[in-house]
C-alpha cells in the first residue's frame, strides 16, 4: 500500500466507526455537541498516532505473550499525558468530555489498529494508519455530532442555526438519538457502496468481518 | 532451553519493566509541567467565584479554624468588605454547593450556587446564571441575616429538595459566619444514627439521669428523668411495605414540651422514607407542648407514609406522657383541644395497625346522635329536607348544619361509604366523619382515619378540595370519601349557605 492510501483508507473504506465498528461508546455519548465530537476525535487521533507510532517501533521487541499489557500500557501512558494536556489548556473540553476522555483508552480502536497493524508494519506506515484511523474517526464523528446537535439543539459549533422560534427536535440529543443517527449513517454507508459497486458481502461471524485479514483468531485467515 | 527460558520466562518480564519504567518518566515529566496550571486555573475557578459574589475585595485571607458543619471554605475580604464562605447542603443528588458574600454584620449580600449533581431540568438548574428560578431565589437571599427560614425566601416550587438543600447551604455559610466572626459557638451537624442507645437518651434528655420504668399506653419504653422529664419510645409501620417498624424516642420536659425526637427509619426506603429521620424534618417537633401542636408540623413530599408514621408515633408518645403527667402543660393543652374541637376525632381509626390500649372513640362505631354530636358540638340540631344528592341534612339556628351523603367507594365493598361533613356557622367544614366499614379493611378503611379526613377541616367552598390527597393503595375509598364531600359542599353552597 502506498502511503497515502494508508490514510484514505481510515477515512471512508474501513471508517473505524462505520465500517469496523469499533469505539461506538464514545460515539454515542460524546457526539450530542459538534465541539466535543471534534475534540474527542482529536485527542483520540493523537493517541492513535503516537501508540502506533510506539508500538510499532516496539513490535519486534514485545514478546507475543505480554502484547496486550505492554500496548494497553502504552495506550494508557499517552492517554494520561492528553488527559493532563487538556486538563490544563483547554479545561472546558476536559469538563465537555468528562470520564470519556480517560476512557480513550479502553476505545476499541485504538487497541484494535495496534493489533491489527502497528504489530505489523514499519513505523512510519502504523503513524500514517493511526493518523488515517484518527481522521476517520474524527470525521464520523464530527459528522454525527452535527445532525444531532443541529437537529436537537438547533446549533452548530455553538452557534445558533435554527431559529429560536422552531421547536427543536430534542430526541436527537438522547441516547436513544444517538443510537438512531448511528444507524442512519451506516445504512448511508452502505448504499454509497452499492452506488459505487463496491458493496461489501457482509456476513454474520468471521467471513464477514471487515478485520478478517489481519485478526489473529481461529475463523479468521492469518 | 537457555534460549527458552529467555524467550518465555525473563524476556517478557524485562520488556514489560521497561515499558512501565519509561510510561512513569513520561507521565511523571509531563505531570511536572502541566500540574502547576491545572491547579492555577481551579483557583482562577474558585476566586473567580469569589470575587463574583463580593466584587469590593481586593483579595482574601483564608480561615481554617472552624468547626461549623458542612463548609468547605472561610475567606474574609483583607480590605474589611465582607466575608464570603463556600458551603454545601445536602441535595437529592449529591451535595448543592454555594458561595456567600455576608457584610461585616452577617446579612447575605450575594449568593451563588455552583456546579451541582441534581437532576436536570429541576436542581440543575440552579448553576444556571441566566435561569429566572434560580435568579430569584438567590436573589432573595439578600439581605437576610440570622437562620433563614423556607417561607423567608423564594423557594423553586418543583424543586424543593434541591431548594432546601441550597436553603440549608446559605444557613450554614450564615453559622460560619458567626462562629469565625462573631465568635458565638459553631453549629455542628450531629450524626443521630450511628449513636447508641444511651446518647439518644442523653441527647434528649440533656443532663438528666434517667430510670427505666414500666411502659404506658402504647409506648414501648418509658424512661423517667430526675428533672422531672422523660423519654418515651414508640413505634409506627410507617411505610406500608416497610420492612421493619420505625421507632421513635421522644424527649420531653417537665411540662410536657419535646426537647426532641430521635428516628429510626432504616426499615424505610432508603433516600424517601429515610429523610423522616432527618435532622431538618425532626427539628419541626421540638417546643411542641401537647397533641394540638403536631397540627403544624408537615410531612416530606414522597415520603408521606414513612413521615406521617412518625407524626403518629410522636403522637402516641404525647398521649402516654399525658398519661403519666396528668395536670401537665401538655396534658391541658390536650383538654382544650378536646373540648372545643369538633374535627375528627384524634383518635386514631382502624387503620393503625398496632396494638394500642388506649385510642377512646372508634369512628366507625358511632350512632347518628354521636356523629351529630362529633361534627356540630352542643349545638341543637333539626332535620330538614335534604337537598338533591343527600341522604340526610340537620341545621341548627346559628347557621352550622351536618350533611350526610352516601356513595360508592371501592368497586366491590360490601356496602356503600356513608359520609357526614359537620359546617360551622360561616360556611366552613368542622369535619368530616366517615363510615366505612363496607370498605376493604386495612386498606379502604384507612379512608375513614384520623389523619386522611383531617385534609378535610376548615375547607370553606369546592375548590379547597383541591388539595386533598388521596392515599396510595386505598384510591378508590378515599376518592370516594372526597366526592361525596364535594357532594356536601356543593349542597350546602346551593341551598344552606345563608
Amino acid at each position: 500500500m502506498n502511503k497515502l492510501n494508508i490514510v484514505t483508507n481510515g477515512l471512508v473504506k474501513e471508517n473505524p466507526v462505520l465500517r469496523l465498528v469499533l469505539g461506538t461508546c464514545p460515539t454515542l455519548a460524546v457526539t450530542t455537541v459538534a465541539f466535543n465530537g471534534l475534540g474527542m476525535g482529536i485527542a483520540a487521533t493523537f493517541v492513535l498516532i503516537c501508540s502506533n507510532l510506539v508500538i510499532s517501533m516496539l513490535r519486534n521487541v514485545i514478546p507475543g505473550k505480554v502484547r496486550l499489557p505492554a500496548y494497553i500500557t502504552v495506550i494508557a501512558t499517552f492517554v494520561s499525558v492528553v488527559q493532563m494536556l487538556v486538563k490544563a489548556f483547554v479545561p472546558q473540553l476536559d469538563k465537555a468530555l468528562g470520564v470519556f476522555l480517560p476512557l480513550i483508552v479502553v476505545n476499541c480502536i485504538i487497541l484494535g489498529r495496534a493489533e491489527m497493524f502497528a504489530s505489523k508494519n514499519k513505523p512510519l506506515d502504523s503513524a500514517l494508519d493511526g493518523l488515517g484511523m484518527g481522521l476517520g474517526f474524527t470525521l464520523a464523528l464530527v459528522c454525527m455530532a452535527s445532525i444531532r446537535e443541529i437537529l436537537g439543539a438547533g446549533s452548530w459549533f455553538g452557534i445558533t442555526i435554527i431559529p429560536e422560534s422552531i421547536d427543536r427536535f430534542t430526541f436527537m440529543t438522547s441516547p436513544a438519538g444517538g443510537f438512531f443517527t448511528f444507524g442512519v449513517l451506516m445504512a448511508l454507508v452502505i448504499w454509497l457502496e452499492e452506488k459505487t459497486g463496491k458493496k461489501v458481502d457482509r456476513s454474520i461471524g468471521c467471513e464477514g468481518c471487515p478485520s478478517k485479514g489481519s485478526c489473529g483468531m481461529k475463523g479468521g485467515d492469518e | 532451553m537457555k534460549h527458552n527460558t529467555w524467550e518465555d520466562m525473563i524476556k517478557p518480564v524485562v520488556v514489560l519493566v521497561v515499558i512501565c519504567i519509561v510510561a512513569s518518566g513520561a507521565l511523571a515529566f509531563t505531570n511536572e509541567l502541566t500540574a502547576p496550571i491545572i491547579a492555577q486555573q481551579e483557583a482562577n475557578a474558585a476566586n473567580a467565584a469569589f470575587l463574583e459574589v463580593l466584587p469590593e475585595a481586593d483579595g482574601f485571607e483564608e480561615i481554617t479554624e472552624f468547626e461549623t458543619s458542612n463548609v468547605t471554605k472561610v475567606l474574609k475580604a483583607t480590605n474589611g468588605a465582607g466575608w464570603v464562605v463556600q458551603s454545601f447542603g445536602k441535595g437529592f443528588g449529591g451535595d448543592v454547593p454555594v458561595v456567600v458574600a455576608l457584610d461585616e454584620e452577617g446579612a447575605v449580600l450575594k449568593v451563588k450556587f455552583m456546579e451541582n449533581s441534581e437532576t436536570a431540568g429541576y436542581g440543575k438548574k440552579l448553576e444556571d446564571a441566566t435561569d429566572p428560578d434560580a435568579q430569584a431565589l438567590a436573589e432573595s437571599f439578600v439581605g437576610k441575616s440570622g437562620s433563614i427560614a423556607a417561607g423567608d425566601v423564594d423557594m423553586i416550587s418543583g424543586v424543593t429538595v434541591s431548594s432546601k438543600a441550597a436553603l440549608s447551604a446559605v444557613n450554614s455559610a450564615i453559622n460560619a459566619f458567626n462562629e469565625v466572626a462573631l465568635g458565638q459557638q459553631a453549629t455542628v451537624e450531629v450524626d443521630t444514627s450511628s449513636m447508641t442507645e444511651e446518647e439518644v437518651r442523653a441527647m434528649l434528655a440533656p443532663g438528666a439521669t434517667l430510670t427505666q420504668i414500666d411502659p404506658v399506653e402504647s409506648a414501648t419504653q418509658v424512661w423517667q428523668a430526675d428533672n422531672g422529664g422523660y423519654v418515651i419510645y414508640t413505634e409506627d409501620k410507617g411505610y406500608e411495605y416497610a420492612k421493619s417498624p420505625m421507632v421513635v424516642a421522644v424527649g420531653f420536659d417537665a411540662n410536657g414540651g419535646i426537647t426532641g425526637v430521635w428516628v429510626d427509619a432504616s426499615g424505610q426506603t432508603p433516600g424517601i422514607g429515610d429523610q423522616a429521620a432527618g435532622q431538618e424534618y425532626l427539628d419541626q417537633y421540638t417546643g411542641i407542648v401537647g397533641e394540638p401542636g403536631l397540627d403544624g408540623v408537615d410531612t416530606i413530599a414522597g415520603a408521606t407514609q414513612s413521615t406521617r408514621g412518625v407524626k403518629k408515633a410522636v403522637r402516641k408518645a404525647i398521649r402516654a406522657f399525658v398519661a403519666l403527667v396528668p395536670d401537665s402543660e401538655a396534658a391541658l393543652a390536650q383538654e382544650e383541644e378536646s373540648a372545643e374541637s369538633t374535627s375528627t376525632t384524634s383518635e386514631e381509626s382502624s387503620s393503625s395497625s398496632e396494638a394500642t390500649s388506649a385510642p377512646t372513640t372508634q369512628t366507625q362505631a358511632l350512632s347518628q346522635e354521636e356523629v351529630l354530636e362529633l361534627l356540630a358540638p352542643g349545638v341543637t340540631l333539626s332535620q330538614i329536607d335534604a337537598p338533591e344528592g343527600l341522604q340526610q341534612a340537620w341545621k341548627a339556628e346559628d347557621g352550622t348544619a351536618v350533611l350526610f351523603a352516601e356513595g360508592k367507594g371501592y368497586e366491590y365493598e360490601k356496602s356503600p361509604l356513608v359520609v357526614a361533613v359537620g359546617f360551622d356557622a360561616s360556611g366552613k367544614t368542622t369535619g368530616v366523619w366517615v363510615d366505612a366499614s363496607g370498605q376493604t379493611a386495612g386498606i379502604g378503611d384507612k379512608a375513614a382515619g384520623s389523619d386522611y379526613l383531617s385534609q378535610y377541616v376548615g375547607l370553606a367552598q369546592e375548590a379547597d378540595l383541591d388539595g386533598v390527597d388521596t392515599i396510595a393503595g386505598a384510591t378508590e375509598s378515599s376518592r370516594g370519601v372526597k366526592k361525596l364531600v364535594r357532594k356536601c359542599l356543593q349542597a350546602y353552597a346551593a341551598g344552606l349557605a345563608n
